[in-house]
């Protein structure tokens, strides 16, 4: 067992797990701002 | 008539052995149906392999020259993308898309399988690779693996692929562990919405800019993905798109799999190792089923409107054995309790997220090897 190896991993780890959150929270906030814009789009062009 | 018994001679015990490990992946996938479009080429491909003197293996063996151009270049995962891609409606999680949260936590086995694997004495590509089993997803695990140890390609794609099987029998016990039979009777409302054609073509574009940026290497893996599914939302590339999803996937499928099959080789494969990388794979499963749910139950201490925990476990990238999981789980508690569309939004949330996961490995590992 190489603790060296181990303190990478868990800096590996804790980034690599923080960074697929952050991913997924920016894909998040991208769906709401194009599903956002696309209903007032659709909203305006009905009421025209 | 001494080289007609060459090969007779030549034979060892350990050919013998992966004979039977070939028959053993090709009963699964005949007789179980277990992941039988990759279970039954490997199997085929690891008794061609083991044949003593075989022409299919060696320096200008066909299936070697397979792998030459396939595997080694990386080619066949990256192809199989575009096809699951193109397989791909991503409109369950555009409905819901808070369920992308699962996506993510279901991704700690991933993280969790690398650190046991570091305990056993890898190397930190090697134990990156083996972690990557959690990604429940076969493509992604070859294509990490390819990247930092391919001398583990083998065990690691039959690890994947016999554990995406088994995800009806692994899932159920450590779902049934960490919930009480209160939470696994939690009701969710379903509201339906209507995506806009919009949103899904602009969806691929977006994910591929913003996955790109962050961690560039994993273009060909997020970006292929998306343009097989950008081939499908466009609308106007029906030909494609079903090109994609049958001729493209089946050929590839094929190939990948016998070619996977061939580096089985006894003297490579039957060594402690892969009996190790088998066990951690398990790991792997487990403690994402984990993560998805103790999620979900960290997440109901604040929520007032309740989610289901279960919903948690299907955020691995088992698509769509998890999701149908955990509706026959809640269904066994109450029959009338339906969570399958949620438990679909957080299960398509999880094929993103272990490309994701996939991609911040191949970025991360190389910074601290």
């Amino acid at each position: 067992m190489n603790i060296e190896n181990i303190r990478k991993g868990l800096t590996v780890s804790g980034y690599g797990l923080l960074g697929v959150f952050l991913v997924l929270i920016l894909f998040y906030v991208a769906i709401r701002i194009t599903m956002a814009i696309s209903n007032k789009i659709t909203s305006k062009n009905n009421n025209e | 008539m001494q080289e007609l018994l060459n090969g007779v001679l030549s034979l060892e015990l350990g050919n013998l052995i992966m004979f039977a490990i070939g028959g053993i992946l090709i009963y699964l996938a005949i007789a179980k149906e277990y992941e039988p479009m990759l279970l039954l080429p490997i199997g085929f491909g690891a008794i061609l392999a083991n044949i003593p003197l075989s022409s299919a293996i060696g320096e200008e063996g066909v299936l070697q020259i397979l792998y030459d151009a396939g595997i080694r270049t990386e080619l066949f995962p990256c192809l199989i993308f575009i096809a699951v891609g193109a397989m791909i409606d991503f409109t369950p999680l555009l409905q819901n898309p808070a369920m992308l949260f699962f996506g993510a936590a279901a991704q700690f086995g991933i993280f969790a399988t690398m650190m046991v694997a570091l305990l056993f004495g890898y190397d930190l590509k090697e134990a990156a690779s083996i972690g990557i089993i959690g990604a429940a997803d076969g493509p992604t695990s070859i294509y990490v693996a390819l990247q930092f140890a391919d001398k583990l390609v083998a065990p690691i794609s039959v690890a994947a692929y016999s554990y995406m099987s088994l995800v009806p029998i692994i899932q159920p016990p450590v779902i049934k562990l960490l919930t009480t039979r209160k939470e696994r009777l939690i009701r969710m409302d379903y509201k339906q919405v209507s995506v806009p054609k919009i949103v899904k073509i602009l969806f691929p574009i977006v994910v591929t800019v913003i996955a790109g940026l962050i961690a560039p290497i994993s273009v060909a893996l997020v970006g292929l993905l998306m343009f097989g599914n950008l081939i499908r939302e466009s609308g106007v590339l029906e030909r494609l798109s079903l090109s994609a999803q049958n001729e493209l996937a089946n050929l590839v499928t094929l190939l990948l799999g016998i070619t996977i099959g061939s580096t089985m080789q006894a003297e490579k494969f039957l060594q402690v190792d892969t009996l190790i990388i088998m066990a951690m794979g398990l790991v792997a499963f487990i403690f994402d089923t984990a993560g998805g749910v103790l999620f979900a139950k960290f997440l109901n201490l604040f929520l007032k409107k309740k989610i289901n925990p279960m919903v948690g476990a299907a955020g691995i990238s088992a698509f769509p054995m998890s999701a149908r999981v955990i509706q026959r789980i809640a269904k066994s508690e109450d029959p009338t309790n339906f969570i399958l569309m949620q438990s679909i939004s957080a299960n398509v949330a999880g094929q993103l997220g272990s490309i994701v996961a996939g991609g911040l490995l191949l970025a991360l590992v190389p910074l601290f090897f």
